[in-house]
């Protein structure tokens, strides 16, 4: 083959190649735990100790369980749900990936919104909503 | 000497042809990838039926309101308003000079952006190489604790019980 017919092969294939290489490729891995804190005697969950220890300088509480864990996995845009034990929605929405983190908008339905700027493995415990004579806490941990 | 037919059975639809399926009917598929969803398309009836079901959808909704409003889509702008917000603090912040007048113009334009909310704070450091977590936050009118002393760990608490909900409708 001649060199042209190698340039021009060569441009063949990056052509082919540029429009799926502008196809979205950031994912966002995010765990979501969904926990229980309350003043009721009881323990503390073994897969909520990371959260114990932060919460236990800043709030009074007796038992912590965890209700359940789930990881979504987000394109950006991509809105991922979890439905919460007293039937409203967490959702989680990656708008934005860069070297200081992950821009992320979170609703916990009828109760908080917020955006925020998550690096990565960075622990974000939301607190919000009353439930069982306690409390629902909401841990997000991006991964990306 | 037998010769085998190779096997033509296109594997079942998964998440990635749903939403590459979604994408081709938003015209927004080009090139090899949209090359190589046609292809699939053709090999599975599977799919086809769903871009039909697809287009049908999108038919019957324009016929049933042609003139309706559309709040999902007015909820997603409104969604996404406070987070351009967050993207153009972080790019002025990031661009500024030291302490020099230039900041308070664009924290004095957050501030009268964030006044038209019902409840809204946002949080940022004067330090340019860290702006904390929390960008914007809604609470719905109750009190909010934020704790960001902790490198590792963002703790965002809200006190009391919720009377009307966030002002951003409920969704991420």
């Amino acid at each position: 083959m001649s060199g042209l017919r190698w340039v021009m092969a060569g441009m063949a294939c990056l052509a082919l190649l540029a429009p799926a290489a502008a196809e979205p490729s950031q994912k966002v891995r995010m765990e979501v735990m969904v926990s229980h804190i309350s003043n009721e005697p009881g323990e503390v969950d073994p897969r909520a100790d990371e959260i114990d220890r932060k919460l236990r300088d800043q709030f009074r509480y007796e038992s912590l369980t965890v209700i359940q864990t789930k990881t979504l996995t987000l394109g950006l845009d991509e809105v991922g749900s979890v439905r919460l034990p007293n039937g409203r929605r967490l959702q989680v929405r990656p708008l934005q990936i860069d070297d200081r983190g992950v821009l992320t908008a979170v609703s916990l339905e009828g109760s908080v919104d917020a955006d925020l700027r998550i690096r990565n493995g960075h622990l974000v415990v939301i607190g919000a909503e009353s439930y069982r004579g306690g409390k629902l806490v909401v841990s997000l941990e991006p991964h990306f | 000497m037998t010769l085998t037919r190779p096997d033509t059975t296109e594997p079942p639809i998964g998440i990635r042809d749903e939403r590459r399926l979604h994408a081709y009917h938003d015209g927004e598929l080009r090139g090899l990838a949209l090359w190589r969803f046609e292809r699939r398309l053709a090999r599975s009836p599977e799919l086809r039926d769903e871009l039909q079901a697809l287009r049908r959808l999108g038919v019957l909704a324009r016929e049933v309101a042609p003139d309706a409003e559309t709040p999902d889509l007015w909820q997603d702008i409104a969604r996404r308003l406070p987070a351009l917000d967050a993207r153009r603090i972080e790019e002025e912040l990031r661009s500024r000079e030291p302490a020099g007048a230039r900041l308070w113009r664009p924290l004095g334009a957050l501030v009268a952006a964030a006044a038209t909310a019902a409840l809204v704070f946002a949080l940022w450091s004067s330090d340019n190489a860290h702006a904390g977590v929390v960008r914007w936050l809604d609470s719905g009118g109750r009190n909010v604790v934020v704790l960001e002393d902790d490198a590792d760990v963002t703790i965002i608490w809200v006190f009391g019980d919720s009377a009307g909900g966030p002002g951003r409708g409920g969704g991420a």
